[in-house]
Order: C-alpha cells, then sequence, then structure tokens
C-alpha cells in the first residue's frame, strides 16, 4: 500500500507545487492521476519513486519511507515522462541496466518488443518518440514491479500499441497484483485500466475515490427545449451545462429519477439519461472548481 | 551493489577502449622511436634526453579532468537524475559505483599505457635509463591520480550543468597559485615555482613526475622536491572525496539542468578571485579596479542568466570588492620604500665630485 501523509514540495524558485497531499492507494489497485498542466502530477509521481524529497510529510511504501529506501524501490518502477537513454544504447543495452537493479524477465521484454515489432539492437535514439515510449513500457512489463509509476503513459503510442499496453497492464494486476499508478490526460484510455483516481489540483489532490462508483453518481441528460433554458433555470445545480441550438446537455450529482423528473418540470420536448465518461468526470469537476469558465 | 557495478564497468568498455587508444598508441610509438642519447663529441659526455614520462602525465592529468563528464554528467540532466534517482540503490552507493568507474576509466588506460611503454623502453639497446624508477614513479602517479580524481570529482558535481562543472574545475585548479601570488607581494619573497605549483589541483603530480623523470634519466640536477607537494594532494583529496558523499544528503533531484547557485561554485570562486585579483593588481589603480568589478558582475550575471540578481549578490559581489580592496592595500602598505633612480644617480655623481 502507498500512502502519503501531508507531503509538501517547494521548488528553488519557492513555487509550492505540493501542499500537505494526503492520499492512500490501496495494493492490486490502478489509480489514475489527473490534473492540468503544471498540477503536479510528475513531482508527485518523482517523490513516490524517491527521486525527489519533500520538504514535509512522507511518502510511505508497505509502512516504510521510500526516500533513499532500497528495500522500497526495489519493489518499484517508474517510468517518466521524458525517459533516459544515452546516445548509442539499444533496446537490450538498456535492459541490462535495469536487469543489474531489479529481477528482470528477459523473455517478457522480448516478447513485448516483438510485439510492438522493435529492432532489439537498434539505437534507441534513431526511433520515434512513440518507439522509444514502447521500448520503455517493455521494460516496464518485463520489471512486473510491486508498484508501477507511469508518467504520461499513454503519450506518443498509436492504438494498436495502447491497446498491448494497455493488456500488459490489466495481466500484470491480475497475475502479479502490481498497484498501477498512471498519469496522464488520456482519460478515455485511464477509464479503460483504472479503477481508482485523484484529481490534483492547486497543489492537492482535491476529489478521489472508486472511478466506477463516482461515474455512478453523476447523470449525464441530453434534453431539447422550445423556450431559452440556462443551467440557473434547473432546480439542481449543474456540474457542466452546454447548449446547442434547442439541445441541451448536462451533468449534475444526484438521484437520476430525481434529476429527471426535474428537468420535465421545464417541459423540454424530449429527456434521454446517457453515460458519463471520466473526461466528462474530469471537465465537471475543474469547471465547477472555476476552471475553463 | 557488485551486479550494478559489473553493468557500469560493462557499459564503459568501449570508452576504456577508446581511452587507452588515445593515450597509449601516442605514447608507445613516442618511447619506441625516442633518441634516448646524444653523445657530445668534444667532451667525450654522454647527454641522456627525457624519456618522455611527462607525455604521459599530462595525458593522466587530462583523463582526471575528461573523466568526471563521463561519469557523474548524469546528475545535470533531469532526464539522468530520474533513471538513476529511482533505481533501488542509495545515493552513495550509486557515487561509490560512479567514482569506482571514474577511476577505473583513469588508471586502467594509465596502467596499460604506462607499462607498454616501459617494456617498449625496456627492449631498447643501449638503454640509458634507470628503469627501477618506474615501479615506484608508477604507484606514486596512481595515489597522486587517485587524489586529483576526488578533488575534480567534487568539484565537478557541485555544479547543475556541465558547463558550469568544467568552468569550477578549471577556477579551483588556478585558485590556490592565486593566493599563493598575493601572499608573494605581500611578503616580499619569491616562492619557488615548486611550492606554488604545489597549490595547483593538477600542479603536484605535475611536479612528482617530472621529478621521477629526472631520477630515470639519472640526473644530478634533478628538479626541487617540497614538503608541500606530498601534503597539500592528501589534505585536500580526501577532503574532497569525504565532502563528495557527505554532501549527498544534501543533494536535490531537481537541481539538475537549474541554475549552479552551491556554496562551492560561483557564490565561492567569484568573490575569490574578484578580491585577489584586485589584491594582486595594486599598480592599476582605479581602472582596473573598475574593470575587475565589472567582469565580477558580468560573471555573476552570465551564471544566474539574468540580469536582475537579488541582494544576496549584490552583497556577494559588494564584499569581494572590499575584500580585494582591503588586500589592495595591504600589498600597498607592506611595500619596501622605492628609491628614485635619478636621484639615486645625482646623489652617485655628487659623491664621486
Amino acid at each position: 500500500m502507498i500512502e502519503i501523509k501531508n507531503l509538501t514540495k517547494s521548488y528553488e524558485d519557492k513555487k509550492e507545487v505540493l501542499k500537505e497531499v494526503n492520499l492512500t492507494i490501496p495494493d492490486g489497485t490502478v489509480f489514475g492521476l489527473v490534473g492540468i498542466n503544471g498540477a503536479g502530477k510528475s513531482t508527485l509521481l518523482r517523490l513516490i519513486s524517491g527521486v525527489l524529497r519533500g520538504e514535509g510529510g512522507q511518502v510511505c511504501v508497505d509502512g516504510e519511507d521510500v526516500y533513499e529506501n532500497e528495500k522500497a524501490k526495489r519493489q518499484m518502477f517508474f517510468l517518466p515522462d521524458d525517459p533516459f537513454y544515452t546516445f548509442n544504447v539499444s533496446a537490450n543495452a538498456l535492459a541490462q541496466m535495469y536487469q543489474a537493479a531489479y529481477n528482470f524477465d528477459e523473455k517478457v521484454f522480448a516478447t513485448y518488443l516483438d510485439k510492438f515489432k522493435l529492432n532489439a539492437k537498434a539505437p534507441i535514439r534513431n526511433f520515434s518518440k512513440g518507439m522509444k515510449r514502447q521500448v520503455f513500457v517493455a521494460l516496464a512489463l518485463a520489471i512486473a514491479p510491486k508498484y508501477l509509476l507511469l508518467d504520461e503513459a499513454f503519450d506518443g503510442l498509436d492504438p494498436l500499441a495502447r491497446m498491448v499496453f494497455k493488456k500488459g497492464l490489466v495481466e500484470l494486476v491480475e497475475e502479479k497484483g502490481t498497484t498501477v499508478i498512471i498519469s496522464s490526460h488520456s482519460l478515455r484510455e485511464l477509464e479503460d485500466v483504472c479503477d481508482s483516481y485523484g484529481i490534483l489540483d492547486h497543489g492537492d489532490i482535491t476529489c478521489s475515490g472508486d472511478l466506477e462508483n463516482d461515474l455512478a453518481k453523476l447523470h449525464k441528460f441530453q434534453a431539447a427545449f422550445d423556450a431559452e433554458i440556462t443551467a440557473e433555470d434547473f432546480s439542481f445545480p449543474c456540474m457542466s451545462f452546454t447548449k446547442t441550438g434547442k439541445v441541451v446537455r448536462l451533468i449534475a450529482k444526484g438521484d437520476s429519477g430525481e434529476l429527471e423528473k426535474a428537468i420535465w418540470e421545464k417541459n423540454p420536448l424530449f429527456v434521454e439519461e446517457i453515460e458519463v465518461d471520466f473526461e466528462e468526470l474530469f471537465i465537471g469537476e475543474v469547471e465547477s472548481r472555476g476552471y475553463l469558465q | 551493489m557488485i551486479k550494478y557495478l559489473k553493468y557500469e564497468l560493462k557499459k564503459n568498455l568501449w570508452l576504456f577502449v577508446l581511452l587507452t587508444g588515445i593515450i597509449a598508441i601516442p605514447y608507445v610509438a613516442n618511447v619506441s622511436t625516442l633518441t634516448m642519447t646524444w653523445e657530445y663529441e668534444y667532451e667525450y659526455r654522454e647527454i641522456v634526453y627525457s624519456p618522455n614520462l611527462m607525455f604521459l602525465v599530462t595525458e593522466l592529468i587530462l583523463l582526471t579532468f575528461i573523466v568526471p563528464l563521463f561519469t557523474y554528467s548524469f546528475k545535470m540532466n533531469k532526464r539522468g537524475v530520474d533513471a538513476y534517482y529511482s533505481l533501488p540503490l542509495r545515493k552513495e552507493k550509486l557515487y561509490f559505483i560512479k567514482t569506482l568507474v571514474g577511476l577505473f576509466l583513469i588508471l586502467a588506460p594509465f596502467t596499460i599505457a604506462y607499462w607498454t611503454g616501459f617494456l617498449a623502453l625496456l627492449v631498447r639497446p643501449n638503454n640509458p635509463y634507470d628503469m627501477g624508477w618506474y615501479v615506484p614513479a608508477y604507484f606514486g602517479l596512481v595515489v597522486y591520480a587517485v587524489l586529483l580524481f576526488g578533488v575534480n570529482a567534487f568539484v565537478y558535481t557541485r555544479a547543475n550543468r556541465i558547463w558550469d562543472g568544467i568552468v569550477f574545475m578549471i577556477g579551483y585548479a588556478f585558485i590556490g597559485v592565486l593566493g599563493l601570488a598575493y601572499i608573494e607581494m605581500v611578503i616580499h619573497q619569491s616562492i619557488s615555482f615548486y611550492v606554488s605549483e604545489s597549490f595547483m589541483t593538477f600542479g603536484p603530480i605535475s611536479n612528482f613526475g617530472r621529478f621521477m623523470e629526472y631520477l630515470i634519466r639519472n640526473m644530478d640536477d634533478s628538479p626541487q622536491w617540497n614538503a608541500w607537494m606530498f601534503v597539500v594532494p592528501p589534505v585536500f583529496g580526501v577532503a574532497a572525496y569525504a565532502l563528495l558523499f557527505y554532501l549527498l544528503r544534501f543533494e536535490k533531484g531537481e537541481n539538475a539542468e537549474q541554475i549552479s547557485d552551491t556554496w562551492f561554485g560561483y557564490k565561492l570562486l567569484i568573490p575569490l578571485y574578484t578580491a585577489l585579483i584586485m589584491g594582486t593588481n595594486t599598480y592599476g589603480a582605479l581602472l582596473d579596479y573598475i574593470l575587475i568589478i565589472v567582469a565580477a558582475i558580468v560573471v555573476t550575471i552570465v551564471y544566474r542568466n539574468k540580469f536582475g540578481f537579488s541582494w544576496k549578490y549584490w552583497v556577494m559581489i559588494a564584499g569581494s570588492i572590499i575584500l580585494g580592496m582591503f588586500l589592495g592595500l595591504l600589498t600597498e602598505w607592506t611595500q619596501p620604500p622605492i628609491v628614485n633612480p635619478p636621484e639615486q644617480m645625482f646623489a652617485t655623481i655628487e659623491a664621486l665630485l
């Protein structure tokens, strides 16, 4: 289990990136870490992986502080948004570095390189951004750590590679019980693999929980009105409200039946409930905090 | 840890081969073909030429400056920090491994070049050299190289950017000799070149190499050796290694690629150079002082990468100017009275008349 207790992090320019963050990520979960650009997602992942040290608070893995803790870090693999490789290194040569530090399954690595159709002996610098990402995805899956930290996990991957990666992650969680923390702006991809999430905003986790439960608490309706209508006309607060001609789409929290009844009170031409996705949950949350207005 | 050390050594094998080739081939070619003696016919005297050991010593010195760039530059790159600091290795172990690899990259090519050159000389007919001195010379040079690498490794790792690290290594190499030059001016006594050299980071190894070369040549007029060349390198070398590892606990991963604002970097070098250059520059007066002050401000702007900087840096510059002026005044006060040559000449003429 990963426990983050009152974690604070500032940089030299006095910018406070994280302010007393508290978060618990149980074992075996796939946690989606989301937030707007500059929210501190990468900093939080670097703190969890022990690359950085917070000015205050703690990051504990299985009850032990992770910073400068070899035992805790051996159970963890951090894949940053822009991973490191030297000038002439190949995928095979890069794998040797991780073989020296982790329990590394060469067969799994070779299998994924094969799936991604990558030349293991070619210099990585000649690969495209997505291909480089594929090499590191293969490394992460071959290390199969207890805790896997992925920053901008799907960045640069083509749809096929994303599918292979997501399948690999699901297998890892099912077979090894790996806990995965993924930061990404591809919320549709996160929704496919994550079972819990946290929204990082202004240096704090402002919203977190079980993804399925929280999505079930939100209801999205599509309705058409002859008369002009605004979000304020409804008797419930709208998390999101968009209008295209006569058609209105709104998202709100509460009981589905009660919300639909309240919409019918405004004499719509029709009302239908449609499914809410993670992206809409995220946008609804950040809009309710004053962004994107 | 052993597994990771093996990996690092394997990773750097190409560099070891390259460095060995670069230093061994020219040195061995040189000693295989050099003219060893010259018969001075009229006095029936034989002159023994240098075995060019200093050629190899110079290469060894260069290695101690170049290898830190290969060994520790990962910490000056955000991606490198992410990769290395997330590994399940404590920073002390990681830097210990990197230091061992650095020493390997210096000592292994040197050792191969040294003993190959030794054999190349040994098999040459009519060899006039006292080849026995090559054994203590080797061990002495190895010790000096280990100590010098420690100093350069410590100084280089104070930087957050590669160029800053290079500037620090060069800056620290000469600061001691500048300090000594100032002392020389104040006490009005010439300090031996060999003593001054001991206060350059790479001076003692150079001095030792030259000393051993004279012994190998069986020369009577061997260069001076002094106690400083045996005292200064161990003191600074051991202190540098100790500080390199001790200060790791304050190392911040987020500083990679940032301004090198550590206390052992520009914050120490700029005031020291400013004060000492001002102190040793007593004859230039105002214009020279202005130029030195402008240079200190420009260097601070360049390293801070911005025109405006906080009051702390102005205090740093002002403090070094005040110190420099004080040192300059001290030099002036301790000057012996200058005898005016024309006056002396007239006095002599008058006395004659």
